[in-house]
């Protein structure tokens, strides 16, 4: 079996040779080619350069096309800031009044410099490792690009009060979301995954969640390919079940506290899961807890042939030790699940 | 005044101001700090708790503060002699634009009857020379950013520089992804949540005493 071979029998429920793994090393990349993060997330030959260094050290079995959601933002005119060693982030939304949105244009995708970053990342990918590998490409989820673009504070304000302007900006961040997320997959990824980190109960309401499910229905029904909603830094019960009914929708990265039986107990036991394993966190465990963590997880879902080992919420940190993930990586590769 | 505080909460927690000025109201027989202290305060602290463990979303907490904020300014206005004995406080968001973080403990602080300064967002160098102009005494820093949690260094060296005795706290993402953080930043404290800092500035004062 290749690593795609192994991913996509996760999804029928196929029993695999070993348990396929994916972890969040977008930003790794560039600690194990020690290049600064300021180039590293503006040039994608420098970029696919760390990520060949990632497959060569790890070799996961899900590769990640680049992963940057302020760049996402960037695209629509949002101002970013850089620190060495970590990911760029949005200093300013675009968006400071709601009158901004009917002007408000969306990418211009030959031209837009931070749009050509990701579809020239992922047009290495799938020439390098189309064939062998499954590529997961990250994309903001419509709810989640608005919040990015006018900030959390008048994006729950417009949430609440302003729902002519929720759904003003909803067809702008549907129509990117749509556009991109097919760009990739024609391009070549196995699917997308779509974190949800502001559209969780630990942000909105029951009540705004529903207001919202039609956006998300609309927009992932549009996708050529399958969507894998991913926690981002949020947990994604209680909405778990309703994001399962969402077309498209066939896999969970769950939070680290979050329990795989009870996302099992509402989603049933088809759909495939991932995660538990904190990616930041990465950086502060001794390789024994790290094993520790990893054989705890491989335990609670040995039986469960619709599972794929991943870290959860954002990228494993540039400092952290490449022993400790190898540890996790070796710890995954001796598991007998089977 | 338990049934009051579960109706204030259920019509805070529903987005519901009309009930919840109508509950108010009702008491406003008590004096605005026994009120405060015996309604407001219990209720915003359930909230608080509640997302916490995960069964009130961010957008009740924000709602719930900004509400009962206005109302507290209608029955104590800024400056008002009723308001507690308080050390001079100002908030600020250093270099960053991400504001959330500092509207909920601004309005918390304001719904539990203290009076601050509200600086928005703001250089360094413009905080310094605030803090000495309106003589702050504790400076409250909310961060989402890392980078902006690494500028709290930069402003307390420009602050030693001035001779400043003004009493840092910082909260926000980075500072609890890093527990160490907030004392290599130089701050006085961290606060983990909008509710933790009443607390550290409770204690500031005592110290005062």
């Amino acid at each position: 079996m290749n690593s795609l071979e192994r991913v996509l029998a996760t999804i029928p429920g196929i029993e695999t040779d070993y348990q396929p793994f994916t972890m969040l090393l977008s930003l790794y990349g560039a600690s194990l080619i020690k290049t600064n993060t300021i180039d590293y997330y503006r040039d994608p030959d420098l970029w696919f350069e760390g990520q060949k260094a990632v497959v060569d050290t790890f070799d996961p079995d899900v590769l990640i096309t680049p992963f940057s959601f302020p760049i996402e933002a960037e695209a629509f005119g949002s101002e970013l800031t850089f620190l060495n060693k970590y990911a760029p982030n949005t200093k300013k939304p675009i968006i400071t009044d709601l009158s901004q949105i009917k002007q408000l244009p969306t990418p211009d995708f030959k031209n837009s410099m931070p749009i050509q970053f990701f579809l020239k990342g992922m047009d290495f990918m799938a020439k390098n490792y189309g064939k062998t590998k499954a590529i997961a490409s990250p994309i903001h989820a419509p709810s989640d690009l608005a919040a990015l673009l006018m900030g959390i504070e008048m994006w729950i304000d417009t949430l609440l009060f302003h729902h002519d302007k929720v759904k003003e900006i909803m067809e702008k961040s549907i129509e990117q979301f749509v556009r991109l997320g097919n760009e990739f997959m024609e391009r070549g990824a196995t699917f997308l995954v779509v974190p949800v980190n502001f559209t969780t109960a630990m942000i909105i309401t029951d009540r705004i969640f529903e207001m919202l499910l039609p956006y998300l229905e609309k927009a992932f029904s549009q996708i050529k390919g399958p969507i894998v909603i991913h926690n981002g830094g949020s947990k994604l019960m209680p909405f778990i079940g309703r994001f399962a009914e969402l077309t498209n929708v066939i896999a969970f990265v769950l939070e680290p506290s979050e329990s795989f039986n009870e996302a099992r107990q509402i989603i049933g036991e088809d759909m495939v899961l991932m995660g538990n394993f904190d990616g930041p966190n990465f950086v502060k465990l001794s390789n024994q807890k790290a094993k520790e963590i990893t054989l705890k997880i491989l335990n609670d879902r040995k039986d469960d042939k619709h599972f794929i080992f991943a870290t959860s919420n954002a990228d494993i940190p540039y400092e952290t030790p490449v022993e400790t993930i190898q540890t996790v990586v070796e710890t995954i590769r001796s598991f007998k699940k089977y | 005044m338990e049934e009051a505080i579960n109706q204030l909460e259920a019509a805070l927690l529903s987005v519901d101001s009309i009930s919840s000025e109508e509950i108010l109201n009702k008491h406003r027989n008590i004096p605005p700090i026994e009120l405060i202290e015996q309604l407001v305060m219990p209720v915003l602290d359930r909230i608080g708790s509640g997302w916490e463990k995960g069964t009130v979303a961010l957008s009740q907490v924000y709602m719930s503060g900004k509400f009962i904020e206005e109302w507290v300014d209608t029955i104590l206005p800024s400056g008002d002699p009723n308001r507690k004995y308080q050390p001079k406080l100002a908030i600020a968001v250093l270099e960053d634009y991400h504001m959330l973080g500092k509207r909920i403990v601004y309005s918390v602080l304001r719904a539990s009857s203290f009076d601050l300064k509200d600086y928005g967002h703001i250089s360094v160098r413009e905080l310094v020379t605030k803090v000495k102009e309106d003589k702050i005494e504790v400076l409250l820093i909310s961060t989402l950013m890392l980078p902006s949690a690494l500028k709290v260094r930069e402003l307390k060296d420009e602050l030693i520089k001035t001779n400043s005795k003004v009493k840092i706290i910082v909260g926000g993402a980075p500072f609890r992804f890093d527990d160490k953080l907030w004392n290599e930043v130089g701050a006085d404290a961290m606060a983990l949540d909008a509710y933790d800092s009443i607390n550290i500035i409770e204690k500031i004062m005592e110290e005062k005493k």
